[in-house]
């Protein structure tokens, strides 16, 4: 096993069930300690502010209904598509666990998949944005971006950033070798 | 709806009644600073982060993706390690009680749900103390010989790591005598290069692995830093939520400060 720097989807997506979203309880209780923090109080159909892992295991045992954010109702998502789209360049702003938090959504709460498929495509289209970018760097700058260090979109979601942290690091590390070999 | 840019984290509809556990619920007034937190993909707009558990996290994951060694987070362990047994001793407890006294009632069952969720988070909180101690492990395997050449390395590591590093390295070193010994003269050492002729200069620059600090990692900016000084000498201007894909030498002082101006993503 060699140690990588990086993350795997599944370990992804666990760091990202501690989102807090939105649920609306079907059951009465005061607040609950729990190790990370306090959580509650649950009234029937109030809505509360709970980690993702916590809505889902209370989904799972019927005693609550999820809410994303307004980004993942549909029109937001369809909106959203449409302006990655026409905007080539920028991203549009969504959570940074998105795509993890629409996977195990569809995968526990909802059968509904059709956002699922927009916000694949979605992903898809920014994924190709960001390589545009890169194969935009041109090597007779590549000195000065490997000083400055080069700028990615705050927006970009976490997903993303182990999407292309193996490449784009390690050619990172070859031009510099390279560049460092080339004065010497 | 055409005048929503598809983006909105608002995340009550009924502002008034909805229940505010605490600063990550952007809402009313406090919309613009949490609305801004999470367009900059910040955690506090997303997640508790001052709770030991959460803190933890956070140190695993800049663990896992920096090259180097980080202080072990003793504190934050302890305080974790600590809060886990207690409420795993009081689960159990629990639970004798309730196998002792039989009967159901909607009390127990909304304790017993109660019970479910928290051995959920246990389990949750175990995997991250798990993954933090093995990635540190992990880290001391990779570069065992600097671990314990580099007096400030050592002194990051915990007493078990430590011992843990000398172990590894015995055996490493007892293997490496094994393998070693049926070679000629002059490749026997495991730290040494054989050169030709045994001069001092080769002795003095031992083979031993480092860790790469000149690695590029992801960068973002917790804070605006203005005139951060480079390790080159020169000026930057770093805004909030910025991200940068930079050598780890470069920001690397960002992630010293408490709480850090900078993280790994």
């Amino acid at each position: 096993m060699s140690f990588e720097r990086t993350f795997k989807p599944e370990e992804t997506s666990y760091v990202a069930q501690d989102t807090m979203v939105q649920i609306l309880p079907r059951f009465r209780c005061d607040r609950v300690p729990f190790l990370a923090d306090e959580f509650g109080p649950f009234m029937p159909n109030v809505p509360v502010l709970v980690p993702c892992w916590l809505a889902l295991a209370l989904n799972e045992n019927g005693k609550c209904t999820v809410e994303l954010g307004d980004w993942f109702a549909a029109e937001s998502v369809l909106a959203t598509q449409k302006n990655e789209k026409t905007d080539t360049k920028g991203f549009q702003p969504l959570p940074q666990y998105f795509i993890e938090q629409a996977r195990c959504i569809s995968k526990y709460v909802t059968e509904d998949m059709s956002m699922h498929v927009h916000l694949e495509h979605i992903l898809s289209l920014r994924q190709s944005k960001i390589r545009r970018a890169f194969r935009l760097l041109r090597h007779d700058t590549m000195r000065e971006t490997i000083e400055e260090g080069y700028r990615l979109p705050s927006e970009t979601a976490c997903s993303e950033f182990n999407s292309i942290r193996r490449f784009t690091c390690a050619a990172m590390d070859n031009f510099n070798e390279l560049l460092a070999s080339k004065v010497s | 709806m055409a005048d929503d840019d598809g983006y909105g984290f608002h995340l009550g509809h009924d502002d008034d009644d909805a229940v505010e556990p605490s600063a990550y619920a952007p809402e009313g007034e406090d919309d613009a600073d949490g609305l801004d937190e999470r367009t900059m993909n910040l955690d506090e707009g997303f997640e508790p982060t001052t709770s030991a558990v959460m803190m933890l996290k956070r140190a695993w994951v800049l663990e896992r993706l920096c090259p180097e060694m980080r202080a072990y987070a003793a504190s934050t362990f302890e305080d974790v390690r600590t809060r886990t047994d207690a409420r795993v001793e009081q689960l159990e407890r629990r639970a004798r009680e309730r196998a002792e006294s039989g009967g159901g009632g909607a009390e127990e069952e909304s304790e017993k749900l109660m019970d479910h969720l928290m051995w959920i988070e246990v389990n949750r909180v175990r995997y991250i103390m798990r993954e933090y101690l093995r990635t540190r492990l992990h880290k001391i395997e990779t570069h065992a010989l600097h671990v314990l050449t580099d007096a400030d390395t050592f002194a990051k590591l915990s007493e078990a790591e430590q011992k843990f590093a000398e172990g590894y390295i015995e055996a490493l070193q007892g293997h490496f005598e094994d393998v070693l010994k049926d070679l000629p003269e002059g490749y026997r050492d495991m730290m040494v290069e054989y050169s030709g002729e045994a001069d001092e200069e080769a002795t003095a620059q031992k083979m031993i692995p480092k860790p790469n600090l000149d690695a590029f990692v992801i960068f973002r900016m917790r804070e605006d830093v203005p005139n951060f000084v480079q390790p080159n000498g020169e000026t930057i201007e770093l805004e909030r939520g910025q991200v940068m894909l930079a050598q780890y030498s470069r920001f690397r002082d960002l992630l010293a400060f408490d709480p850090p101006k900078a993280e790994l993503v």
